[in-house]
Formats: structure tokens, C-alpha cells, sequence
């Protein structure tokens, strides 16, 4: 029977699969399993519950492969993706949940026990083994990328790009967690995690370079076609994520076959769960890039993957420059001052790029909210990049990685040091701006996208000037 | 074992029409495009800049310990074509307003410009075919002053000659170092007097058979000056009075002897062109663009 382990109450009407099916005191879900649920919302003063829906995998011969995933639909809202690495392993998926009116819940499962097979008549995928409710939340917000595509084609009236990529920059400071949280937003079954790129500063550079040497001349190139800047750079853009997806599926291809080592790069050793394809037929779309770099130049990547969405990632400062004078061991200190200026103008940068593209294109993450509560932190990126929860990406903080480890003595000095600054040179405005921007939310602000156009400028004239 | 990240059918294959600027650059690409195999491209002027940027992009993350190219396994020369390939879907689109045509697989671009970048068009496009057209410098400057009848904007005698000497000069480096089967050197001359064996020499070292409507097109008189006959020997004087008139005539004559002796591989020539082509370290060199310094900062970090 479903457990029902706190208020408010569920009621529960099954309709894949008969009472019958529980004779073995195990509730078990077929490979599609729909239910009715009606959370009784009396005394409740909540429109929206986020529940805790507890399910887990079954013996290892029922299953073709491992890991598998589960994909849960409230309504017709894909709310959650959970999977299970392992027999008889338990997990919770968190949902948001209407109260007051009845909802389907919907779990699909990739592979399942057909009925009829090992003297069994059911189709066995998962354990049901209960519901939490947990606290009143927000509704959904609206997820709708399809409705936004069209949107930006009627704008802009695009006729060459056929898709627009939508990738994920993790942006902000060295040493402030953009790897660890690029390879956890890469385990989503819709995102992969690339390599640190590095290069497509440069590249949307001399896009734009090119465009504006070409739009200089009275009867040009993109005149006569009739191609406006947008549209040239989102098909530069759709280049790039091309060749991404083919560079990427070469990898995984040679990995598979044991034809390159390691791989992909998480831990050294070949990882399954890094992977492009979410089911087998059902490729990833999405990257996520987490070069540090491209805080400097998120207005030109924006302008190449328009509908681009930035995580920007900020850590403390004290402990981001700790951090970076000792990343590398003793013989490679970066100096103090550097590191503060390193912090500073970087974070600067990723502020800039915030104000300029505003909350819906930026969301600004605390590095300590990413330690402290991954599950939390990565339910709240994968709903701002419109993808649906998947905490199985927490797995990934049970490793440190690429970490520089910094005993208290160190952390401490680094800290005294800091903290001796005169106000002026302190890192902890900035840093207080970007917390009460992430606390009180913000608006887009046209100076910032002034000052931010401005900036890529230099680069663009520098190439103009280097290639003429 | 090597899988490519591009199928060979994929492999673009366009043909630049290079030169000075008034040598025929025009009439030649429309002729070319003509061609039911080909589509002609409007003079482009941005690929010389996004393939810097590019692969500037590309020489900045080169040094770095583990880097994405490493990682992927992805070399200079693949990404070059990588980046290519995608600049040739993008020309099929636009020059079919959004509906690429499976019979005209190939696009021709007369930019002038272009002659200065062969060394990296080809790193964008490896078969990519360069025709260098070459006209008495005389007649060029000639018509060059006049340009302004022409939609131009006219120019000096110094400057045009300037022009026709550098661009003349990159062309002929383009030729020594890659050879005949690269970069194919037709003189403006012969192409008029001779239009149909010219464009059927143009065709074969294209790979292709010629085409009526490429030589229709030729009868037609696209972008001229104008110049009259008296206009263009009082130019031809004042070149000689400036100076210009021996050199141009020297640099010609080196154009006529290329041609006509065997070619054998020029490493100067590549050396050359190698040394003019810009680094990511001169596009960052200098300037007040801050990210720019930590990237480079973080580089001279890890290599040391």
C-alpha cells in the first residue's frame, strides 16, 4: 500500500494495474504506470505541495541494463527524472504537486520485466514505496522552449537557422565551482558536460569582426541577402554546436569502443554516466560549457546562442582566492594581488553580464548553497534552464574534483591578510551585491548592456585592426 | 583508428576568385556562377576576419595541459575545416534564400580581399580552388582612379598601385607555395581575348566541364569604370612620372615568368605567408581588454 507518512493525506486511484498486483505486499509499477492522486488540501493554506515520491529498482534480472531512467510526468509536466544505477536501490524524486484538485502522475520507465516472463503475469519496472509531503512551494513555472523558439523566429524573422542551440555557460571566478557544478549540470539526461572550450571568445569575436568589416562596405554581402547580424551569428552559432555534438559523439564513440583511455574526464576512468544519449535512441541537446573565461565574454556568446542560459557561480571571495594562490601547490602561488584582481575583474564581469541579460538569462548560484545543498542548488538551476529535476546529478559532489585542498592554517593566513585590506580594496561589496541580487532578485539594467557592448568592442576592433 | 567528424561529400569545395581589385574579379566570379554547378557569391569581406578568430581561438587553448582539442582529439587542420563547413552551409542557405539547391553544390566568391588570406582560407576550405586573375598594372591603376564611376571610391596613383603591387605579391606567394593545383594564375587579358578556351582552362582546373551560360555571361560588361582610351594614357603617364611604372612592369614580368616555368614547391613563399598571417597573441597583444590578460596569464601559468 502507499504510505502515507505525513499530513496532508493522499488518495490514490490506480489505473494500470489491478489490486492484484500487491498480493506479494510489494507495490510494484509496470514499465508506464498512471496513477490519480488527489492531495486533500484541507487546512491547508498552499495552492502548490512539493512531495517526496519514494520508488525504488527491483532485482537486477529484471532489468536489461543499468543505469536506467525514470522519467515522471505530474499532469503533463515532466517534473523529474530519476535513475537508478543499481538492484533494489532507493530513491526519491521531489514534485511539485497541485492540492485540491486530482493530478496524474505518470512514471515511465526505460526497461522493465514483460509479463509472462519467469512465471510472473505482471510487468514489473519499480518498487512504489511511498509519498512524503514536505512543504508548500511556488508553482511551476511556465516551461515552454518550443513557444520561445517561435517566439524568436517571428522576431526575428530567421530563415537560415533551422534550430537554435540553447547551451548552458557556467560562468564566474577561478576556483569558484564552475567545474564541479559544469559536470553535474552535465549528468542531466538532456545536457552534456563539455571540456573547458576556451576558445569561442575568440571565435564570436571574429564573427563579429567579420560582420562589421563586411557591413562597412555601401553594397554588401549581408545587405544583399538580406541577413541581419542576429541571424548570421546564430548560424555561427549553430556551427558550433554542430561540431560540438560531432567532436562529442567521436568521444563517446572511442570510449566505447576502448579506443581512448579515461575518457570522459570526470574522474580519469571511464564513466557510463557521462554519456550523450539519454536513452538509446534519444540523443542529449544541450551542452553545458563551464570555461571561466567566457564570464568576459558572455555578451558575445550571447550573441552567437541568443537563447543561451548563464549560471553564474560565485564563491565567497576569501576563500575563491585562498583558493586560487594555492591551486597548483607551492612552486606556482599565484601572488596574492593577482588573485584578488583575478577576482575582482571576473566577478565584475559576471555582475556586468547579470545586470545586462537580467534573471532570465543569468542566475546568479552561491557556491556555498552548491556545497551546502546540492540537491536543492541543482533542482533550482535545472528549473531555470528549463529542464526538468534530475537529482541524481548530485552525485557528483560526492567527489571532489579538481579541488585545491587548503588546510585551516593556510585558509586562515589568506583570510587575515584579506580582511587587512583598506575598504576600498575589499573584495566584499561585490561579493554582498551579487548575494542580495540573488536574494531580492533583480531587472535588466540598460547601462550595464551599454557598458557590456562596449566592452566587446575592444576585442572586435583589435581583430578588425590585426587582420586588415 | 580515426573517425572523421565530416563525410567527404561533405567536404566543401569553393572556388575563390582572387586578385587585385578592378582585374576582373567581378565578371569572372559571374561567369563562374553561371555555371549550373555553381552558385556566385556577392564579394563577402568577413571570412579573412571570423577564420582569425577562430582559429586564434583555437593557437590560445593549444598550449594548455588537457585542453578541449586534446580532449576531443580534434586537430588544427579538423577544426579549420570543422569551422568551413559550416561557413559552406551557411553560403548554400543565403545564396539560396534558405533553400539549398542539391544540383549547385559549389560557391564562388570574388572578393579581392581574399588574396591576402589564401593560407587560411585553405586551412578553412582544403579543397577550396583559388583562380588568380592578373591584369596589365597599368590598366588597373588606370581603372582604379576612376573607380568612382563605378560605385567606387577612386583612388591615387600611389595608392592603387600600392594595391595592385600588394595584392599582386600575395597572389604570386599563394601560387609558389601551394602550386597549380591550388591556386590556377589567368591573365584579365587572356580572358577577354580568349574568353571560352580561358574558361574552359578555368573549368578543368575547377574539375568541371565548361558551360555555355558562363561564357554568355562573360559577353556582358559588369562594373566598369569606363575609362576612355585618352584618360587611360594620361594615367599611364603619370604613373611612369611617379616612379610606380618600373616596379609595376618588374612585378608583371615575374607573373608572366612564374607561369610560364615549372612550378616546385617555394617553403620561403609558405614562410612567408605564415609570417603575415595573423597569431592570437597579436590579436591580444595589446589594449586595455582585462579578461584578455587573465586568459593569458592563466596559459603562462600552466605551462610553466
Amino acid at each position: 500500500m502507499v504510505s502515507v507518512l505525513t499530513e496532508p493525506r493522499f488518495s490514490i486511484e490506480r489505473r494500470s494495474y489491478s489490486d492484484g498486483y500487491l498480493s506479494d505486499g510489494i507495490e510494484w509499477l509496470p514499465r508506464r504506470a498512471a496513477l490519480e492522486i488527489t492531495i486533500d488540501g484541507r487546512g491547508l493554506d498552499a495552492d502548490w505541495y512539493e512531495i517526496g515520491l519514494e520508488v525504488g529498482s527491483g532485482p537486477a534480472e529484471i532489468y536489461r541494463y543499468f543505469p536506467f531512467a525514470s522519467y515522471i510526468y505530474v499532469d503533463d509536466r515532466l517534473e523529474s527524472i530519476v535513475e537508478f544505477s543499481a538492484e533494489l536501490e532507493d530513491v526519491t524524486a521531489y514534485l511539485r504537486v497541485p492540492v485540491g484538485r486530482p493530478f496524474s502522475l505518470t512514471i515511465v520507465s526505460e526497461v522493465a520485466k514483460p509479463p509472462g516472463r519467469n512465471g510472473d503475469d505482471r510487468e514489473l519496472s519499480l518498487r512504489l514505496l511511498g509519498m512524503r509531503a514536505l512543504e508548500a512551494c511556488a508553482a511551476p513555472a511556465d516551461r515552454t522552449p518550443l513557444p520561445a523558439l517561435f517566439d524568436y523566429y517571428s522576431q526575428h524573422q530567421v530563415r537560415l537557422v533551422k534550430t537554435l542551440p540553447q547551451p548552458v555557460f557556467v560562468i564566474g571566478s577561478y576556483r569558484s565551482g564552475t567545474s564541479i557544478l559544469t559536470w553535474a549540470i552535465g549528468q542531466h539526461p538532456n545536457l552534456w558536460a563539455l571540456e573547458e572550450t576556451g576558445f569561442l571568445g575568440l571565435l564570436a569575436g571574429g564573427a563579429f569582426a567579420g560582420y562589421r568589416n563586411a557591413a562597412r562596405a555601401p553594397r554588401n554581402f549581408f545587405e544583399i541577402y538580406d541577413v541581419p547580424q542576429d541571424e548570421f551569428l546564430a548560424a555561427i552559432g549553430d556551427g558550433i554546436h554542430r561540431f560540438f555534438s560531432r567532436a562529442s559523439e567521436r568521444r563517446a564513440r572511442l570510449s566505447d569502443l576502448g579506443l581512448i583511455s579515461g575518457a570522459p574526464g570526470l574522474h580519469g576512468e571511464r564513466d557510463q554516466r557521462i554519456r550523450l544519449r539519454s536513452e538509446e535512441y534519444s540523443p542529449k541537446r544541450r551542452w553545458v560549457d563551464g570555461t571561466p573565461e567566457n564570464t568576459a565574454y558572455a555578451a558575445l556568446l550571447r550573441g552567437l546562442f541568443p537563447l543561451a542560459k548563464f549560471v553564474c557561480v560565485v564563491r565567497h571571495p576569501y576563500d575563491a582566492i585562498a583558493s586560487m594562490v594555492h591551486f597548483g601547490g607551492n612552486r606556482e602561488q599565484r601572488a596574492l594581488e593577482d588573485a584578488l584582481n583575478t577576482w575582482v575583474g571576473m566577478t565584475n564581469s559576471a555582475l556586468l553580464a547579470a545586470r545586462a541579460f537580467g534573471p532570465q538569462a543569468v542566475k546568479i548560484v552561491l557556491y556555498d548553497d552548491v556545497v551546502n545543498d546540492p540537491l536543492r542548488a541543482m533542482r533550482e538551476i535545472f528549473e531555470f534552464i528549463g529542464e526538468p529535476r534530475y537529482p541524481a546529478a548530485k552525485r557528483v559532489f560526492e567527489r571532489r574534483i579538481n579541488s585545491s585542498e587548503l588546510d585551516r592554517e593556510t585558509r586562515g593566513g589568506v583570510w587575515a591578510r584579506l580582511e587587512a585590506l583598506e575598504p576600498m580594496r575589499s573584495p566584499l561589496p561585490l561579493y554582498e551585491t551579487l548575494v542580495s541580487m540573488r536574494r531580492d532578485g533583480w531587472s535588466v539594467d540598460p547601462s550595464a548592456e551599454v557598458e557590456i557592448a562596449e566592452r566587446q568592442n575592444d576585442l572586435i576592433e583589435r581583430l578588425l585592426c590585426v587582420v586588415s | 583508428m580515426h573517425l572523421s567528424l565530416m563525410k567527404d561529400s561533405e567536404t566543401p569545395r569553393p572556388v575563390f576568385v582572387t586578385g587585385s581589385y578592378r582585374s576582373g574579379t567581378s565578371i569572372l566570379t559571374w561567369a563562374l556562377g553561371a555555371h549550373p554547378h555553381f552558385h556566385p557569391l556577392e564579394e563577402t569581406g568577413w571570412l579573412a576576419q571570423y577564420g582569425t578568430g577562430a582559429l586564434a581561438g583555437y593557437d590560445l587553448v593549444l598550449d594548455t595541459p588537457r585542453n578541449f582539442f586534446d580532449v576531443y582529439g580534434v586537430s588544427r587542420s579538423e577544426f579549420g575545416a570543422q569551422v568551413g563547413a559550416a561557413i559552406d552551409a551557411f553560403m548554400m542557405r543565403v545564396s539560396a534564400n534558405g533553400m539549398p539547391s542539391t544540383e549547385r553544390r559549389r560557391w564562388v566568391d570574388g572578393t579581392p580581399e581574399n588574396t591576402k588570406h589564401v593560407l587560411l582560407l585553405r586551412q578553412l576550405f582544403p579543397e577550396a580552388k583559388f583562380v588568380f586573375l592578373v591584369r596589365n598594372p597599368k590598366d588597373t591603376v588606370a581603372s582604379l582612379v576612376h573607380f568612382d564611376r563605378a560605385g567606387g571610391a577612386a583612388r591615387s596613383i600611389s595608392a592603387a598601385a600600392r594595391a595592385w603591387s600588394s595584392l599582386t605579391h600575395r597572389g604570386l606567394l599563394a601560387y609558389r607555395a601551394f602550386g597549380p593545383d591550388v591556386v590556377k594564375i589567368v591573365l584579365y587579358a587572356d580572358l577577354l581575348d580568349e574568353p571560352a578556351a580561358t574558361l574552359k582552362g578555368i573549368f578543368e582546373f575547377l574539375g568541371d566541364d565548361s558551360a555555355p551560360e558562363a561564357e554568355a555571361m562573360m559577353q556582358q560588361r559588369i562594373n566598369s569604370s569606363n575609362v576612355t582610351s585618352e584618360e587611360r594614357e594620361a594615367v599611364h603617364r603619370r604613373i611612369d612620372r611617379s616612379g610606380w611604372g618600373k616596379r609595376l612592369r618588374r612585378q608583371y614580368d615575374e607573373v608572366l615568368s612564374v607561369m610560364a616555368a615549372p612550378w616546385s614547391r617555394d617553403e620561403e613563399a609558405l614562410l612567408e605567408l605564415e609570417s603575415l598571417q595573423p597569431l592570437p597573441t597579436r590579436v591580444l597583444a595589446s589594449g586595455q581588454f582585462a579578461p584578455l590578460r587573465w586568459v593569458l596569464a592563466r596559459i603562462r601559468e600552466r605551462i610553466k
